[in-house]
């Protein structure tokens, strides 16, 4: 097992910047979520750190040693691919065996690291099937031995659980964590998924547009989110325009206290579950103008008195479209951006 | 790894070159006269007895019958096995399995062999040269190829188009000509052209069953050969390659063509 | 849409097309033909002879053609420049006629040839006589060499088209493994290449053995390949002659459906996996 450190990796193809100076420093053993949309780059940073392309600029480096140039083949940086990737010509074993054969290990200790890895991943009697004879749990636990047997410096999930149905993939996250811990494997999770990533990483790194936005625990992200883009990424969210004034932020829902400077043009980031809707109230009062049931919560579109129009998050009472109401909301969960 | 680079490229560039050398020597072949033995070029370089082999009678039928022949072996070649292959390629039927071997086989038994055994029938039925007799044989040997491009082509394109058009209420004949026909329009063309070079080049086959009545390039090309005559046989060589691109060409032009104004098809 | 029938309507023509053409072809070329003339013709030491030099002819071409081929595959897939100009140079023998090569290795490989004036330039030889017998040759390397010249391409330009339509994905992830170039082309893309150089192959040797115009204009006066063999015995005039031609022609036919027997049984062999999903094969 390796650290995993990049210092300013930059990708640049045909004049296009994928990826902008990225530093992000993954612990030994640690299980990190690389978050983002599809286009943002995250494959691209992925086969950076495997080998399977060279960055135009920055390093990668290993342990402290920078190994930017070493080949893929002698980086033992493994990428599960989405697709598995499983030779189709091989049977379970000789999929398995095949880095192991790479190396020249000996037939004996082959078998042996392939029968414990069958073990390991629940697929001890699949040894002898064709990958198109599996399921696609099968394929992808497979694939995670291919890889694991290997022992990696660094293991890479590309959107692994994509292509699985949703029960499928809730168990698989489960099985690929619980052999992280087991295997004490550094990791890295590429992903577009926000709630994976949040149910399976110790950090998630959110990636937009080539650039690294913010590196944190998921709650913390989640709370703190570190701009708007991350804020708008992370989950859905009002936005409300304001000023600082003296220390406060001034918006339709009131003034809140902030730890910024004045500023003209703000903007209040307050997700929709924090926004508390009453029947009667001294606060902010509206009427509900649209309403959608989302199963464990229904949300409502609220027009204020004062004309803007936000979104609320709620459980407990249901209203009607025309009902009056007030809303409020805690000072902790109002998020203040300059902008 | 630079190295083998450069060695990998050199060897895939001396065999392009390789593949079309040939040809420009059989140019320089049919230019140059007189060109005795150590002479690496002909000595002269002349066109008027070119033009004299050109314009001999003997050239322009034998082109003509080559042509014509050709057409109509590739005609009857697509007629049989475009249905064929849409059924091998869509369906699963009991048989299919035969039926793929079945339009294996004239690329197994050799055309020497296939012409000796019908001829011997061809003269019992009245077969022999007739050009009945010569365009059926060449089809025969164009089959193989005409339906493996196909084949392969209503494999990959499959049924949801033509099923999705009749729930749209098309007839059959409108799914057809303006489904199917447009989808597999690249394939067919390329199982024209194959079609269409298998019987420009066939001589064994022209030569038994058209009993000496059709008279196509190979026919004129191969006694000069016999002969040692490598200068007319280059000049028949040239007409012979070209002929046979020209008319390729055409062909592709005239249907692409036509399927561009009538269909809108994106190129 | 779907009736049980419509395939069979559909290749019906083609069927009994083919069906006609071959049953004619075959049934009145054995008939009349007893155990006795094969006895006889088997008996024959020239049969003998023509038989081994077509199978070997075939074999030599057959072997040469596809690993070279296969070779050539691999370095196209390897250089990036040029592919387009590499390609089109390669399709050009693929479509140029036997006779039109025949021509062109008569006139490069004949002892008057090019390949001889290059000699007497370099000083190797001074007179045609002793440069060696390329064509016409008891070993048939004119004849070889046509097949060389047409089936190289072919093979390389089927195996390229193969090659390409295996995901790229293989080979990064056999690369992300720690397999060495070597490693990935011998373990991954050789293996999935195998159903494609097994029709090659049979193509390719199905040619070599039953091609006519080739060995009749380029062969040795010593012995000829069997379909030649044949032909120049049916147009004899003899007593006996079409008959003998006739059961070599049925045993030209015999090792043909052989051959494409073996291969329909090796596909399925071969393909005992399947391509599922993005692997493309």
């Amino acid at each position: 097992m390796a650290r995993v450190t990049l210092l300013g990796v930059t990708m640049t193809f045909d004049a296009k910047q994928i990826l902008d100076r990225l530093d992000l420093d993954i612990k030994n053993g640690e299980l990190v979520a690389l978050l983002g949309p599809s286009g943002s780059g995250k494959t691209t940073l992925l086969k950076l750190i495997a080998g399977l392309l060279s960055p135009s600029a920055g390093q990668v480096l290993f342990d402290g040693v920078d190994v930017t140039t070493v080949p893929a083949r002698k980086r033992q940086a493994i990428i599960v691919f989405q697709d598995h990737c499983l030779f189709p010509h091989m049977t379970v074993r000789e999929n398995i065996a095949f880095g192991l054969r790479a190396r020249s290990e000996s037939r004996l200790a082959i078998d042996k690291k392939v029968s414990h890895i069958l073990q390991v991943v629940q697929l001890p009697e699949r040894g002898g099937s064709y990958p198109h004879e599996l399921s696609g749990g099968e394929k992808q636990r497979i694939a995670l031995a291919r890889a694991c047997v290997l022992e990696p410096r660094v293991l890479l999930l590309d959107e692994p659980f994509s292509n699985l149905d949703v029960n499928l993939r809730i168990s698989m996250r489960e099985f690929v964590v619980a052999l992280q811990r087991e295997l004490k494997l550094t990791c890295v999770l590429v992903t577009h998924d926000k709630e994976e990533a949040f149910a399976m990483a110790e950090r998630v790194a959110v990636l937009l547009d080539g650039r690294l936005e913010q590196v944190d625990t998921a709650e913390n992200l989640y709370a703190k989110p570190a701009n708007r883009k991350v804020a708008a990424f992370l989950g859905e969210c009002n936005f409300l325009p304001g000023k600082i004034l003296a220390g406060r932020f001034h918006c339709c829902l009131g003034a809140f206290p902030v730890d910024l400077p004045d500023s003209d043009h703000a903007t209040g980031m307050l997700r929709y579950e924090h926004l508390e809707v009453r029947r009667s109230g001294d606060e902010v009062r509206g009427r509900i103008v649209g309403r959608a049931f989302a199963g464990r919560h229904t949300t409502y579109r609220i027009e204020l008195d004062s004309g803007a129009v936000l979104t609320a998050a709620a459980c407990q009472e249901l209203y009607s479209v025309g009902d009056a109401v007030s809303v409020a909301c805690a000072e902790r969960d109002m998020n203040v951006y300059i902008g | 790894m630079k190295l083998t680079r450069r060695v990998v490229g050199l060897v895939v560039w001396t065999a392009a070159v390789a593949c079309v050398l040939p040809l420009v020597s059989l140019l320089v072949l049919a230019l140059g006269r007189q060109w005795p033995f150590p002479h690496l070029f002909p000595r002269v370089f002349a066109v008027h007895h070119i033009a004299q082999l050109l314009l001999s009678p003997r050239l322009t039928e034998a082109v003509i019958t080559s042509l014509a022949i050709a057409l109509l072996t590739t005609v009857l070649t697509l007629l049989l096995v475009f249905p064929a292959a849409k059924a091998a390629g869509l369906y699963n039927f009991k048989g299919r399995e035969a039926l793929k071997l079945l339009a294996l086989l004239p690329v197994m038994v050799p055309a020497a062999t296939f012409t000796m055994g019908l001829h011997y029938a061809a003269i019992r039925t009245g077969l022999v040269s007739t050009l009945l007799g010569v365009v059926v044989i060449h089809t025969v040997f164009a089959v193989p190829y005409a339906f493996r491009i196909l084949l392969h082509v209503f494999e990959l394109v499959g049924e949801r188009h033509e099923e999705q058009a009749a729930m749209l209420g098309a007839g059959p004949l409108m799914v057809f000509s303006a489904v199917t026909l447009p989808l597999v329009m690249p394939g067919m063309i390329t199982a024209a052209t194959m079609s269409f070079i298998i019987s420009f080049s066939q001589y064994i086959t022209t030569f038994m069953i058209g009993g000496g009545r059709f008279l196509t390039v190979p026919l004129l090309l191969v006694p000069h050969v016999q002969g040692g005559e490598l200068h007319v046989a280059s000049v028949y060589s040239l007409v012979f390659i070209l002929t046979a691109l020209l008319a390729l060409v055409l062909m592709q032009i005239l249907v692409r063509k036509f399927y561009r104004e009538t269909y809108f098809l994106n190129p | 849409m779907h009736t049980p029938s419509k395939p069979y309507l559909l290749a019906a023509p083609l069927a009994i097309f083919l069906a006609l053409t071959f049953g004619v072809s075959l049934s009145i070329g054995v008939s009349g033909l007893t155990p006795e003339h094969f006895y006889a013709v088997f008996a024959n030491r020239d049969f003998t002879v023509s038989l081994v030099a077509t199978l070997s002819v075939a074999a030599i071409a057959t072997l040469i053609s596809n690993v070279g081929g296969a070779v050539l595959a691999f370095f196209m897939l390897k250089v990036a420049t040029g592919r387009a100009w590499v390609r089109h140079s390669l399709q050009l023998p693929i479509i140029m006629p036997h006779l039109v090569v025949t021509i062109i290795v008569f006139h490069f490989f004949a002892q008057t040839g090019i390949i001889a004036r290059l000699a007497w330039w370099a000083g190797l030889i001074e007179h045609p006589n002793q440069f060696p017998l390329l064509v016409f040759d008891r070993l048939a390397i004119g004849i070889i060499l046509v097949y060389l010249y047409k089936q190289i391409p072919f093979v390389a330009m089927v195996c390229f088209d193969s090659l390409k339509s295996i995901s790229h994905r293989f080979g990064e992830a056999g690369e992300n493994l720690g397999a060495t170039p070597w490693q990935v082309a011998m373990w991954i893309y050789l293996p999935l290449l195998r159903p494609t150089l097994l029709a090659t192959i049979l193509i390719t040797f199905a040619f070599a053995f039953g091609a006519f115009e080739v060995p009749f204009l380029l062969g040795t006066p010593a012995w000829r390949t069997l379909p030649v063999e044949a032909y120049v015995l049916y147009t004899n005039i003899d007593p006996g002659a079409r008959e003998r031609a006739m059961t070599i022609n049925v045993t030209i036919a015999a090792i043909s459906l052989g051959l494409a027997l073996i291969y329909s049984k090796t596909e399925r062999l071969i393909a005992h996996y399947r391509a599922d999903g993005e692997g493309r094969i």
